[in-house]
């Protein structure tokens, strides 16, 4: 993205040409994602968003290799990941930790949770019991919760709580880098700040670096440092978190800004939905994925693929998939 | 005379010594054409409230305690079974909270419209099925031929919702009760259905009750609003006076937490410590008082009641 003059130190995550296809029965399949190019700074906040099946969540999995792509490769501190053999991943691993959106599924109800935190330590075979306990009460303490919870199970606390448990257990084996799949979207409004503070403070004392994926733009903004806005597996639209907003240049991105539904009554109400729904990524529109939805469409929109255009200034990198601008 | 009054419904659950109060002394009003938003987090009682309101929910388990409840001149509290059928899908649309509550996955989507009207509609089959292509049609669903004979988990979200839609106003009701019509959507869909439930609110002249979490949406959508916790109305009110000026300390830390477009990057976000206390768990006082920031000695002793202006009403001792 108009920074391959870097050098490559600089990343800590570099995504190029990344594509997952799913085999459907019948020999049918879906392109989850397609060919997704970018680089991640270390300390960088990357927002993912697009709407439900755009393929948010199958690029998370992708980069931590939960899932093995197609084509492309992925590189983590300059290693490309997607070459690892097992044992050598397992280790790399410690270093990219998922957080899901569903607090209540992604933690076994029959462990307590300081045992819940202590697991990826003992994976790892990390320091010793002694230590690891220890280890555990900090985590606790870090994400806000007493240490007598490391005795409890998962079903005495709530939603906001368990989030927290889900963090304090990412955080274990001190990674660099977080993706965090609709971290907020299943806690009560109430809540959600505060987990969203904890992301930010965890951000600041720790530097990590978090792939935040949301279909919250709100929320997006006010944690992304970068945003990247997806359709049908690309990334349509890239660039500072500001610049997107205050001039998004996508068709997709305007109508995605536009229909957020903010808590202001007096906030204009004349806005023009988008009409029609995201197309089954089965059968994808032929040229541009966006046309058959797009008000602006052209004729070789049906035709020929827009590819990622830096539209940017020589400070702020913005990249753009769209024929009216190239 | 309103349209849609509820006055003081309380409803509980289970029975003896482990009967829980769910519900307490909620009083609203809708009138034709007009939306009212209640919102508050999962678990206050919005469902319950509503849907006990028109008598939708099971009893047993559920218990209405107290309460009138009136749909224009019927009594909804005192009406048999028999002449609540007539009412439910007829003079009051209902959509679910849970799409599958009101489609069947084993009938065609047409024959579930042309049901629906039928129960309640002296039409032959081919004047139902006009009618149900031109509620489809309405509800901004292209080719519904096509559509009639499709089962419900071959539709995709956004259909599946139009098709719930449609089936909640193919009687042309007077009064419309969507229980978080668009959680589960995309913000795109959500404004384009939101749009189509203000353009038939204004072309039938329905009223509206709305159950949202989203504060957003209420904004956008509703005329006046109810804000629940912990079972009960702690603050109602014109949608601008309420995001003006709350009044209730919980509406005016709910409204103060959420992020917005316009909240600065990175700053930290004011919060509402602790959490929802269970409805077996209510304090004897003011819900909200273990996790309000105005909270004096009294408000751990009594309950403070709806006050206010008739335009804004909140229960608090000691409101901003
Ligand atoms: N294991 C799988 N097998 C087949 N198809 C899959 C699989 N995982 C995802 N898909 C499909 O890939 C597409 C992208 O899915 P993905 O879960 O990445 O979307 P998403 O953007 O995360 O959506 P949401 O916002 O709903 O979480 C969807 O069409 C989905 O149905
Ligand atoms: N069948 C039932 N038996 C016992 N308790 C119930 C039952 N149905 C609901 N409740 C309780 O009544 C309270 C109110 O539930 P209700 O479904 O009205 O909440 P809600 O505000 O609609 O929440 P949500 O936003 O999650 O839909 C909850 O504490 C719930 O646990
Ligand atoms: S390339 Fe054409 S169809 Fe695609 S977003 Fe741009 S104008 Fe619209
Ligand atoms: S009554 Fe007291 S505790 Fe309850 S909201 Fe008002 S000030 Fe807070
Ligand atoms: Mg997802
Ligand atoms: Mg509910």
């Amino acid at each position: 993205m108009g920074a391959a003059a870097l050098p490559m130190s600089v990343h800590l995550l570099d995504v190029q040409g990344l594509s997952k296809t799913f085999p459907l029965k019948g020999g049918r399949s879906i392109r989850a994602v397609d060919g997704v190019s970018f680089r991640q700074a270390k300390g960088e906040t990357i927002g993912i968003v697009g709407e439900s099946g755009c393929g948010k969540s199958t690029l998370g999995r992708l980069i931590l290799r939960l899932i093995e792509p197609t084509a492309g490769d992925v590189r983590f501190l300059g290693k490309d990941i997607t070459l690892l053999p097992a044992d050598a991943m397992r280790a790399m691993r410690r270093h990219m930790q998922m957080i899901f959106q569903d607090p209540y599924a992604s933690l076994d109800p029959r462990m307590r949770v300081g045992d819940l935190i202590e697991e990826p330590l003992v994976i790892h075979a990390i320091g010793t019991r002694a230590d690891r306990g220890r280890e555990v009460a900090r985590l606790l303490d870090t994400v806000g919760l007493p240490t007598e919870a490391a005795r409890r199970y998962p079903h005495e606390f709530s939603g906001g709580q368990r989030q927290r448990i889900c963090i304090a257990r990412a955080l274990a084996l001190r990674p660099e880098l977080i993706v965090a799949d609709e971290p907020v979207s299943a806690l009560d409004v109430s809540i959600q700040s505060q987990v969203l503070n904890l992301l930010m403070d965890l951000k600041r004392e720790r530097g990590l670096t978090y792939l935040f994926i949301s279909h919250n733009l709100a929320v997006v903004k006010y944690v992304s440092d970068t945003l990247a806005v997806m359709y049908l597996g690309r990334i349509v639209e890239m660039g500072s978190t500001d610049s997107v907003y205050a001039d998004p240049k996508h068709p997709y991105t305007q109508a995605l800004l536009a229909a957020i539904p903010e808590p202001d009554p007096d906030r204009a109400r004349d806005r023009v939905p988008l009409q029609g729904e995201l197309p089954s990524p089965e059968h994808p529109p032929t040229g541009c994925p966006f046309h058959p939805r797009c008000p602006q469409a052209m004729d070789r929109c049906r035709r020929e693929v827009p590819l990622p255009l830096e539209r940017g200034t020589k400070e702020r990198s913005h990249t753009v998939a769209c024929h009216l601008y190239d | 005379m309103a349209l849609f009054s509820v006055d003081e419904l309380a409803v509980s659950f289970g029975r003896g010594a482990s009967r829980v109060r769910v519900v307490d002394g909620v009083s609203f009003a809708v009138d034709r054409g007009e939306t009212l938003g209640i919102v508050g987090e999962s678990g206050c009682g919005k469902t319950v409230t509503v849907m006990s309101a028109i008598r939708l929910l099971p009893a047993p388990p559920s218990h209405i305690d107290s309460g009138r409840m009136s749909l224009g001149e019927v009594d909804l509290r005192s009406l048999p079974r028999q002449s609540l059928r007539d009412i439910w899908g007829n003079r009051i649309g209902v959509v679910f909270q849970d799409p599958m509550t009101s489609l069947n996955p084993t009938y065609t989507v047409g024959f579930q419209l042309r049901e629906a009207l039928r129960l309640h509609r002296k039409v032959n089959a081919a004047e139902a099925h006009a009618e149900v292509l031109r509620m489809l049609d309405r509800v901004g669903i292209n080719a519904p031929e096509r559509r009639l004979a499709q089962y419900p988990h071959e539709l995709s979200g956004g259909l599946r919702q139009r098709v719930l839609i449609a089936m909640a106003l193919i009687c042309r009701p007077e009064l419309l009760i969507a229980d978080e019509p668009t959680t589960a959507l995309d913000v795109t869909l959500q404004a384009q259905i939101l749009d189509l439930l203000r353009s038939l609110r204004d072309e039938l002249g329905m009223g509206i009750v709305l159950i949202t979490h989203d504060l957003g949406v209420v904004a956008e959508f509703c005329d006046r609003v109810a804000v629940m916790y912990a079972g009960r109305i702690v603050e109602s009110a014109a949608v601008k006076a309420l995001f003006e000026s709350p009044r209730h300390p919980y509406t005016d830390g709910l409204l103060a937490s959420i992020p917005r477009l316009a909240t600065v990057k990175g700053s930290r976000l004011p919060v509402i410590d602790g959490m929802v206390p269970a409805p077996g768990e209510r304090p004897a006082g003011c819900a909200f008082a273990q996790r309000c920031p105005r909270a004096e000695a009294r408000c751990r002793e009594a309950q403070p009641l709806l006050a206010g202006s008739p335009e804004h009403r909140f229960a608090c001792f000691n409101p901003v």
